[in-house]
């Protein structure tokens, strides 16, 4: 009884603070304000505490917001920091006894949304295309055409196609990020999630490594040796120049080599997760911290932590994509 | 006595060696791009890919920081 008495008290004196905090900041504010504007070409120091006053105002406004939203909606205190899992416990589908990660969950909502986005531009923007583009079909272009000059940049000569798998990579990233502004766990957040889409970077690195050179040239790419032969030389020929290319110094660093290119999955998704992960657990840190009184703070570090970051970490997984694929492919 | 604690923020220290090397790799680029103003495209994307793989340095001492306080109890 006397604690919830306490805690209203301290609850009605927080919001009185904040109104009275609000009305003599302003006040303050207004005369340093005149104080000023008589002096000409005021001094860093001079201006200081019409800032003072500005600042004093703009804090106790948030605190009033705050605790009415707090009195009206009675959000309770901050208890135990519950640590956000690297990969989220399985929820039990509808009842019945099949368990599913909520990432997949997650996954396949996404997904869903993608899919309704595209069939809708499919059948409204896509149906009336322009000569001369305009609105949303010039976004598009411009977004496509950026890309496949991007894809071109990088892999100099190879197929455009990468633009699908890339495009749709990127879209993923951007909107699994995106998905944790709803406050759920962000698919990408889960350790497993990262680790498969760094498979299939992997894959895609090795597959066009062999289809481009060969097992032998990929080989020789490992080695650092590159021998010149007609491009009509036997078998024999080549067997002979690949031997000699073994043979010589660098082939010390063959483990090494071997051991950077298996490691990239790894890093990738490390990369990817650790960045999630991170931002995650510092918003969450952050509504802990501020317990009741998380209104409008988490929103502004949740622009850098939730928006900005994963964007550049779309961009950056894209790029080291198609880094690795150009380095696996590039004739030499 | 619980040391983990102790053991997370030594793994921070990754983030020093980090920042040291974003910092290092900003002053270059920017010296790149005062002397040679017309390549500042390209100098602007290498740096940016050079700047993620140095912050993933700090971002693997952050998740082992991350994995020591929360998953390993």
């Amino acid at each position: 009884m006397l604690h919830e008495l306490l805690s209203a008290a301290q609850h009605y004196g927080a919001l009185i603070a904040g109104l009275l905090a609000v009305a003599f900041g302003l006040v303050l504010r207004r005369r340093s304000a005149r104080k000023l504007s008589a002096v000409e070409a005021p001094t860093r120091r001079q201006k200081l505490p019409k800032r003072i006053f500005t600042l004093l105002s703009a804090f106790g406004g948030w605190l009033f917001v705050v605790m009415l939203i707090s009195l009206v909606f009675h959000k309770e205190e901050k208890g135990e920091f519950a640590p956000p899992e690297i990969h989220p416990k399985a929820v039990a589908l509808f009842g019945t006894g099949l368990h599913v990660s909520p990432t997949l969950l997650t996954t396949w909502g996404i997904l869903l949304v993608i899919f309704a986005g595209c069939l809708v531009l499919r059948f409204t923007v896509l149906r009336h295309m322009q000569d001369n583009p305009k609105g949303i079909q010039m976004l598009l272009e411009a977004m496509i055409e950026n890309l496949d000059k991007y894809i071109g940049s990088k892999l100099d000569g190879m197929s455009l196609s990468f633009g699908a798998y890339v495009f749709s990579l990127a879209l993923l990233l951007v909107c699994s990020a995106a998905v944790e502004l709803l406050g759920l766990h962000a698919p990408t957040a889960d350790i497993n999630m990262a680790l498969g889409l760094a498979l299939i970077t992997f894959f895609l690195i090795n597959y066009y490594g062999f289809k481009r050179k060969g097992f032998a040239g990929r080989v020789k790419s490992y080695v650092g040796i590159h021998t010149e032969l007609p491009p009509d030389a036997n078998f024999a020929q080549r067997a002979k120049a690949n031997l000699k290319a073994l043979a010589k110094p660098a082939t010390i660093a063959v483990p090494f080599r071997v051991l950077s290119d298996l490691v990239v999955p790894l890093s990738l998704s490390c990369r990817l997760f650790g960045n999630m992960f991170g931002g995650m657990v510092i918003i969450e840190l952050l509504y802990w911290a501020l317990g009741h009184r998380a209104v409008a703070i988490p929103s502004v570090a949740g622009l850098f932590f939730n928006v900005f970051h994963p964007l550049i970490q779309a961009f950056i997984f894209v790029t080291l994509t198609l880094s690795y694929i150009e380095e696996a492919a590039a004739d030499e | 006595m619980d040391v983990t604690a102790i053991g997370a923020g030594l793994c921070m220290l990754a983030a020093g060696g980090a920042g040291l090397g974003m910092g290092m790799a900003t002053g270059r680029a920017a010296e790149a791009v005062g002397r040679q103003p017309e390549a500042a495209g390209k100098i602007n994307s290498i740096f940016l890919l050079g700047l993620a793989l140095t912050e993933s340095t700090a971002i693997y001492g952050l998740l082992t920081a991350l994995i020591i306080l929360f998953v390993q109890k």
